[in-house]
């Protein structure tokens, strides 16, 4: 019974550590990509309001 | 753009969109973008004004707090995985937690962008880099667990 009980907390402890794992790396990943990230469909707006300023002379480079 | 066109045109443009939050990440960008600037040659650099990346973000909601953002565009790439045309990259300063995260962020912007200026493909760096800093956060949390 012991055993049986010992087993089950094993298994339960190392289920959690292997879904603590999975979550902490994704949640890094997401971070991550928030932070530095290729250009996507999700800034084509802000990409097309640059060029637009840059056609329109709205702003020089420095 | 025709080829022609495209040969006159710079190959990188940087955009920075700040709003001006009081905010660590805008006061590393403000007391650097001297330096910035003068490391970035020969890519133009062009600064928003307020007003105009305030009405920038405002077409993209999602994006307000995220600034300082920078926006490399790499206007000679075609086809792959851009958005719509547009190739390049961006990097959201606000996210950073602190003054000296901020800072190391944007040293390592301000080399990685010098480093990879002559590469053919920027946006191919970027993805290798990403991929390399999430091996290295795999790493992290198992050295924390274990």
């Amino acid at each position: 019974m012991n055993q049986q009980v010992s087993n089950a907390l094993t298994a339960l402890a190392g289920l959690f550590i292997v879904t603590w794992v999975g979550f902490e790396v994704s949640r890094r990943r997401h971070k991550l990509k928030e932070l530095f990230d290729v250009l996507d469909k999700g800034d084509r707006n802000l990409t097309l309001q640059l060029e637009k300023l840059v056609q329109e002379n709205k702003i020089r480079p420095l | 753009m025709s080829p022609k066109d495209l040969e006159k045109t710079p190959r990188f443009q940087l955009f920075i969109v700040n709003t001006g939050w009081h905010s660590d990440a805008s006061a590393v960008v403000e007391e650097n973008m001297e330096n910035f600037k003068s490391l970035m040659d020969p890519v133009p650099v062009f600064v928003l004004s307020k007003e105009q990346s305030r009405k920038v973000l405002l077409s993209d909601p999602y994006r307000i707090g995220t600034d300082p953002c920078f926006l490399l565009i790499d206007q000679h790439a075609s086809g792959g995985q851009g958005a719509n045309g547009y190739h390049g990259f961006r990097l959201s300063l606000g996210r950073a937690t602190s003054k000296s995260e901020a800072l190391e962020i944007f040293q390592t912007f301000t080399r990685f962008i010098a480093t990879h200026m002559t590469s053919t493909d920027i946006e191919r760096q970027v993805r290798k880099r990403l991929k390399k800093e999430g091996f290295q956060n795999v790493f992290e949390v198992l050295k924390n667990v274990i």
